[in-house]
């Protein structure tokens, strides 16, 4: 043992669980810790119960909130005919910023991937399919990557019988990429809208 | 593209070296073993992120050390300095940064130091199975396209993905249509870009490989190259003779949709993806005949240097800077007529050339090479500046 209490060795391995958090980083942490005063540590210590006692899923669109359905699900003000579909709850917090969107949201908790063995039932795509009801448009703004793709693709599919128009925000282009590739996204985009087995 | 400066720290027998080369012929000698190939790998680890031998990371670090590093500061056409540094500990992720990020990835560095590599082990592209040629087109692509390369890398993931829930269907008897097409059509729109990408740079590299090989050579002898995207049959001549890309485009989308529809009851029987551009084929002939039948060892050889010319004029139409060009014990496999034909293209094409050999000897006599060559002996891993 190279720490000389019990308390800091555990309170080390704790904070390096995390992740980005490395031994180094959770040691200089927990020193810090140690020399905050008392109300400091109480307030930490709550919070820290807090977001797993108060905190749970909206019941409508599935992000965190304490109060259900969610200030967002709830606001007059939102335009309750469109509905924005993410991957993750952080995702709401990135659009929220640009202060663009003014719709509801659907949050799914991740993208299908059947390698991970994560099939359509085990993300909120049911529970979309649900809300559909009274809605205009669905928009689509899943990571631009593989699985964000086919996840896409898999919910356009899903929606197509209730004639909701289904639209994609605009993803970032990688860097360096040309026109081409812009070009040949949008053909096969339009091909593909077309195609079905 | 010219290499200013390479360190070399922990790679293999190489403590830390430093080599200064000249921006033509730099020509590295040493008995096998010294660490003169280890130069060569450095330059393809700040080229590729990765060595050319198919070496793991952690075989690469030095015996009885825990990291390696390379770093190469180089400078192109336009007198750009660019700077790169791959840093690698045992356990760890590779650390790569370089002028434009302190954190870089593989594919963001890919084709900032464009590189053509030439050595005997290559020679599987013209001998051997259908693998060696994809990567051979693989190598240049992701080099010239950064939309290939991420194309390329995406296909590679969407296979996974579509190979595993197909062994899932499989595994458990079930199918779920919309479930199969989301993958399907992410595979088939992934494959297709690299498909016509492929076709548009065998287009343009073959009427290279075909003249280059008649200057090599001198005789009569034709090659040539023609792709044959797996699961395009049917279309083929059709697509040969295609020239507006959109179009190029929705032909091999169709086939490929085609083909998936055609393949879809097999498929869930094995679990297996049976089609895609990872079943590509590009055929060199020779007269005709398929060279990998067909040709003499020598006609390899001036196909493999043809080849590779011709991806470094390739390379150099396309990225507008003159390719870095390795040559990794290749003189011992050739005569001195091709060597010196070799030489003299590379000159003219004032491409900054990395030699390595056994016996600097033959070389010596001639005077005209020796005006423009830096030879550096190689012992131990430690270099040394030689005079002759
Ligand atoms: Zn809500």
């Amino acid at each position: 043992m190279i720490y000389t209490s019990d308390s800091i060795e555990k309170m080390v391995n704790i904070l390096a669980s995390l992740p980005t958090i490395g031994k180094k980083t959770a040691q200089r942490l927990t020193y810090h810790l140690l020399k905050s005063d008392d109300d400091y540590i109480e307030s930490f210590s709550q919070a820290l119960l807090d977001i797993k006692k108060k905190v749970k899923l909206c019941s409508t669109c599935f992000n965190y909130t304490e109060t259900d359905p969610c200030p967002i699900c709830s606001s007059e003000k939102r335009k309750r005919r469109i509905i924005c579909v993410v991957e993750d709850p952080s995702d709401v917090i990135a659009i929220e910023k640009t202060n663009e969107f003014f719709g509801l949201y659907h949050v799914l908790h991740g993208v299908i991937s059947p390698l991970e063995g994560i099939s359509p039932d085990e993300l909120k795509i049911k529970e979309l399919i649900q809300r559909i009801g009274n809605i205009e448009e669905v928009i689509l703004a899943l990571n631009p990557s593989v699985e964000g793709e086919a996840t896409s693709q898999y919910i356009a599919k899903l929606l197509h019988p209730f004639g909701v128009a289904v639209t994609r925000i605009a993803m970032g282009m990688p860097i360096g990429s040309s026109l081409e590739f812009t070009d040949e996204l949008t053909i096969s985009k339009a091909i593909m809208s077309r195609f079905s087995i | 593209m010219q290499i200013k400066k390479l360190k070399i720290q922990h790679l293999r027998n190489h403590i830390d070296s430093e080599v200064i080369p000249n921006e033509k012929l730099n020509i590295f000698y040493g008995a096998n073993g010294s660490g003169k190939t280890t130069i060569l790998e450095a330059i393809s680890i700040v080229s590729f992120s990765k060595s050319f031998t198919n070496s793991t990371d952690t075989a690469l670090i030095q015996n009885g050390e825990n990291y390696y590093k390379v770093l190469a500061e180089t400078s192109n056409n336009f007198d750009f300095k660019y700077k790169i540094e791959v840093f690698y500990q045992k356990g760890q992720r590779k650390k790569i940064s370089d002028s434009f990020a302190e954190k870089q990835i593989p594919k963001n560095i890919i084709g900032n130091i464009p590189l053509v590599h030439l050595s005997p082990d290559l020679k599987e592209i013209t001998m051997g199975s259908p693998e060696n040629r994809r990567e051979f087109i693989d190598k240049v692509l992701s080099q010239s396209s950064k939309s290939y390369l991420e194309n390329l890398i995406n296909f590679k993931k969407a296979l996974k993905q579509r190979n595993s829930l197909l062994s899932e269907f499989q595994r458990t008897n079930t199918f779920d249509k919309n479930f199969f097409e989301s993958w399907n059509n992410v595979f088939i729109d992934l494959a297709t870009k690299i498909i016509t990408k492929r076709f548009e740079f065998v287009n343009e590299i073959s009427p290279l490989f075909k003249r280059i090989y008649s200057e090599i050579t001198q005789n009569e002898e034709i090659v040539d190259l023609i792709y044959e995207p797996n699961s395009c049959e049917e279309y083929f001549q059709d697509l040969l003779n295609e020239d507006n890309k959109n179009q190029l485009f929705l032909k091999v989308f169709k086939s490929l949709a085609g083909k998936s529809v055609k393949l879809l009851p097999v498929e869930l029987k094995r679990g297996l993806t049976l089609f895609g551009p990872q079943k590509d084929e590009l055929k060199i002939l020779l007269n005709d005949a398929l060279a990998r039948e067909q040709a003499s060892q020598g006609q390899h050889k001036s196909m493999l240097i043809a080849l590779k010319f011709a991806e470094l004029e390739f390379l150099h139409s396309i990225t507008n800077e003159i390719p870095v060009v390795l040559l990794d014990d290749l003189f011992a496999e050739l005569d001195e007529n091709r060597i010196l034909l070799v030489l003299n293209k590379l000159i003219k094409k004032n491409a900054q050339t990395f030699i390595t050999l056994t016996e600097p000897k033959f070389l010596y006599p001639n005077t005209q090479l020796n005006s423009i060559a830096k030879y550096f002996a190689v012992r131990y891993g430690k270099l040394m500046d030689s005079q002759l």
